[in-house]
């Protein structure tokens, strides 16, 4: 007996995960995107006219956030001007093939793009690091990258915020990584829906209560033009742990994922213990919880041909930094011995 | 790790390159040879060992100032590990003048739950008695059973003193409150519902008889690899607000009865490792830690004799283990702890333990970090005083399930609350066909509507299937937790749960309506 779709009896295509009700193709839809406008509006994410950069990596997550936030903004009249904003790490297999998917969403939505590589940010682009550094921390020069590439190439386009893909499961999952990692600094932080210090660009994160087995439904029906491949460079192991044990809980209770982020909210955090606040660069001006941000500190350690010093126990980089601060001056050298 | 199992047996024997460093190295406190690693350079000899763990446990009694208390404290039992060990550090206390006091020995029998026969859970109770009795002669034991929650009034207990056989007298009632929780387990949906009822059961029965015997203190056996455990399964379970009462050093929730953990920061290596130096006999526990104690256990002359198994397959099972001199027995046995049940369903803590101790073996902090972790989220771990914590519950403040800190959300706030109960309304409205093709979800969702989707919360009213077909289901949602809500829910047939469970709640909701209808002429928040 085909399935009936469980709001308007037409034939069912699939069940919902976050409920287990059996839809149609335009019912999910309407269910979807009605509970990211109810995300937006409840926290009041949105003022008409403001200029919002969707953080576009080509991925699942950020094609279907620039296609929901085309739709909901014209169907619900929020007046916010959308662009696009890709960040080229120069991982060759990888970025290059996903900027193409980037750019034709450029076309579909017609939405403006703009793309800000490492090569002309940092000098280095990933394929540069990685040659330097092989295959081991090149993750932390590539993360700590990124999210200042976010800023850098906001603040060129002169946007009012940026908004990124994180889903329900990606939270979740820092829920969890923050919990083993001891990091209580961004559990306090990480389920907030929007983030970023004063005087700093707000990042907003509109899909963070949809599952991710729901959005990847949304793109494959809705025919999305995606691109879905593994960096060529090794994912974060660590990382892998958490998410093969979060694949496991949703498999026996899918609720698990809502409720990672429901005890996150909730967390009661001792005020006795010292967290490091969020201020900016003395030397980039871009946000930091460090006088000088680990950007700099890589980017130093790049440049001096020591770029493992600056993964290790952050104390010995800045220390290092200093030293080679004081006896250069602040300008970037040759590799020093 | 006493696993006594076939895997068991190989980890045990499994040895490895830290064998040979140990044997090397001194003890970092009186340079005797080390017989284990702790973590880092933190290796200890036998006697240091054993004193550190008797040292951590007696920290304990002096910082919740009962050292000097004369009243009774009742030690939960369950036989495993963990209980042993901490009946052994409460002995060895009672021998020192300063912590010499008086202690009962609490044993709840959970033998319905895992589907023991009546008979099978006698003799479990006699074989636990008879542990009791071998770790501490003179202690008298209190036993009751799980089923006796469902007791109207007192709580049936049995008591054995020292001077008794170890026959019981049987509990009664037993059939009759037996059968009913077999329908409360077998009608509630998922495993790791049954398991959190079943701890929500527990702990209302530990709470009852502390007050049915007038004591206020019980110790219970938490080592820190299963409070890393449970910091992940509270986590899981959307308990987040309730860690510092989950995970502290003592659980205040009641005010009259106060749970403490004194093996909170014991790790499960050195409980494995004291209670092979201070007891000859170790008893069977189910649970393993994880992989890395068992590596330094496995630095040991190892000697395997099964006996005939005559009674039930892991109970005649003997694992004789010669550790540095020490001799060591393990019984397997099927009087572990609640695990034993756990580790056959798919329930989420199952999921978490194997998680933990598979993480362990590769980052060998994982257990630590997480306990320290679990240290800064406890922001309100200090106990309410009586007089406000009965307020705070009937204003409901508090849950009246589990009595953890209510974590509702506002109504309009952007929460993963609000979310998923919007998802849940949705759910509930669509099949509404009196609306000739579909409900119109926008304006649906924007209007308030009760938590099942109906407009004024009775939705049987409007297609005699909602979620609220009878009151009882409604009203005791407003006073419960966000992770009780969706234990609650998970149960086919509430009314089998204990009534005096929902007595109490019934009299909360009228007492937090008739506040409600008084609040604005009250003066004083707290009244």
């Amino acid at each position: 007996m085909p399935f009936l779709c469980k709001r308007c009896s037409r034939k069912a295509i699939l069940k919902r995960p976050k409920t287990g009700d059996t839809l149609c193709k335009e019912c999910f839809f309407e269910l979807f995107e009605l509970e990211i406008h109810e995300t937006i509006i409840c926290a009041k994410l949105f003022k008409p006219g403001l200029k919002v950069a969707v953080g576009a990596s080509g991925g699942k997550d950020s094609t279907v956030l620039a296609h929901v936030m085309k739709v909901l903004n014209e169907k619900y009249h929020y007046g916010i001007h959308l662009t696009l904003l890709s960040v080229d790490e120069g991982i060759t297999g990888y970025r290059d093939d996903s900027l193409e998917t980037v750019k034709r969403n450029e076309q579909q939505y017609e939405l403006p793009l703009k793309i800000v590589s490492y090569k002309d940010l940092y000098g280095w682009s990933m394929d540069d690091i990685v040659k330097q550094i092989g295959l081991k921390n090149n993750c932390t020069f590539c993360g700590v990258f990124r999210r200042q590439a976010l800023d850098r190439g906001a603040t060129m386009t002169a946007v009012d915020m940026i908004l990124t893909g994180h889903n329900a499961d990606d939270i979740a999952e820092t829920v969890l990584m923050n919990l083993l990692r001891g990091d209580i600094a961004r559990l306090s932080r990480c389920t907030a829906i929007i983030t970023g210090a004063e005087g700093s660009l707000p990042r907003a994160k509109p899909l963070k209560y949809a599952y991710e087995k729901e959005i990847v439904m949304y793109a494959y029906f809705k025919k999305l033009d995606y691109f879905s491949t593994e960096c060529v460079y090794s994912p974060n192991a660590y990382r892998g742990y958490a998410r093969t044990f979060l694949k496991d809980l949703e498999s026996i209770r899918p609720r698990c994922i809502i409720d990672i982020i429901h005890s996150g909210e909730n967390f009661a955090i001792k005020s006795s213990v010292k967290m490091a606040a969020q201020g900016s660069c003395s030397r980039c001006g871009f946000i930091s919880s460090q006088e000088v941000c680990k950007a700099c500190i890589l980017l130093d350690g790049l440049n001096r041909g020591l770029p493992r010093l600056t993964t290790g126990k952050m104390k010995k980089a800045h220390r290092s930094f200093a030293q080679n601060n004081k006896q250069e001056n602040g300008e970037v050298t040759s590799p020093a011995d | 790790m006493c696993q006594v199992d076939e895997d068991g047996v190989d980890l045990l024997a499994a040895g490895d390159g830290s064998e040979k460093s140990l044997a090397d190295r001194v003890c970092v406190k009186c340079g005797e040879q080390a017989v284990i690693h702790l973590r880092d350079e933190d290796v200890k000899c036998g006697k240091c060992l054993v004193a550190s763990v008797n040292q951590k446990f007696r920290a304990v009694l002096t910082k919740f100032q009962l050292s000097r208390s004369k009243q009774t404290i009742l030690v939960a039992f369950s036989g495993g590990q963990v209980s042993c060990a901490l009946l052994e550090a409460v002995r060895e206390a009672t021998t020192i003048p300063n912590f010499s006091r008086l202690y009962s020995v609490l044993y709840i029998e959970e033998g319905i739950c895992d589907g023991l026969t009546e008979e099978a859970c006698q003799k479990k109770i006699r074989n636990i008695v008879g542990k009791c009795r071998y770790i501490f002669p003179e202690v008298p034991v209190l036993v009751s059973s799980l089923e006796m929650v469902f007791a109207e009034d007192s709580i049936p207990l049995s008591y054995i003193f020292p001077a008794n056989s170890t026959d019981t007298a049987p509990l009664t009632g037993l059939t009759e409150f037996g059968a009913r929780f077999k329908k409360l387990l077998a009608s509630t949906k998922s495993p790791t519902a049954r398991e959190e009822l079943r701890k929500l059961l527990r702990n209302n029965l530990f709470r009852r008889i502390g007050h049915q015997q007038g004591l206020k203190t019980l110790f219970v056996g938490d080592c820190a690899d299963r409070l890393a455990v449970q910091l992940i399964t509270d986590t899981a379970l959307g308990r987040g607000k309730h860690l510092p009462l989950e995970l502290g050093y003592a659980d205040t929730r009641d005010p009259d009865f106060t749970i403490v953990r004194p093996f909170k920061d014991v790790t499960m290596k050195e409980i494995l490792m004291y209670n092979s130096l201070r007891l000859n006999e170790n008893i069977g526990c189910k649970r393993a830690p994880h992989g890395n104690s068992t590596r330094s256990l496995s630095r040991v002359v190892l000697v395997l004799i099964v006996f005939g198994c005559e009674r039930a397959p892991l109970e005649g099972t003997m694992l004789i283990v010669l550790f540095d001199g020490v001799l060591s027995c393990f019984f397997g046995g099927s009087h572990a702890e609640e695990p034993s049940s756990a580790k056959k369903m798919n329930s989420v803590y199952s999921f978490t333990e194997t998680f933990i101790n598979s993480l362990q073996k590769d980052f060998t902090q994982t257990v630590t970090t997480l306990c320290r972790t679990g240290d800064k989220l406890c922001a309100t771990s200090t106990g309410q005083p009586p007089a406000k914590h009965s307020i705070e519950k009937s204003s409901g403040k508090l849950c009246s399930f589990c009595c953890g800190p209510m974590d509702t959300s506002e109504e309009d706030a952007c929460t993963a609350e609000n979310s998923i109960a919007l998802s849940l309304r949705l759910s509930a409205a669509l099949p509404n066909k009196t609306v000739k093709a579909s409900v119109d979800l926008e304006d649906f969702a924007s209007s308030k509507h009760s938590e099942c989707g109906s407009a004024n919360g009775d939705c049987a009213k409007a297609n005699g299937e909602g979620c609220c077909t009878s009151k009882e289901r409604k009203t005791p949602e407003k006073l419960l937790c966000y992770s009780c809500r969706w234990m609650l829910s998970e149960v086919g047939d509430q009314g089998l749960l204990p009534e005096r469970l929902m007595q109490v709640n019934s009299q909360q909701v009228r007492r937090a309506e008739m506040r409600t209808s008084i609040q604005n002429f009250l003066l004083d928040d707290d009244v």
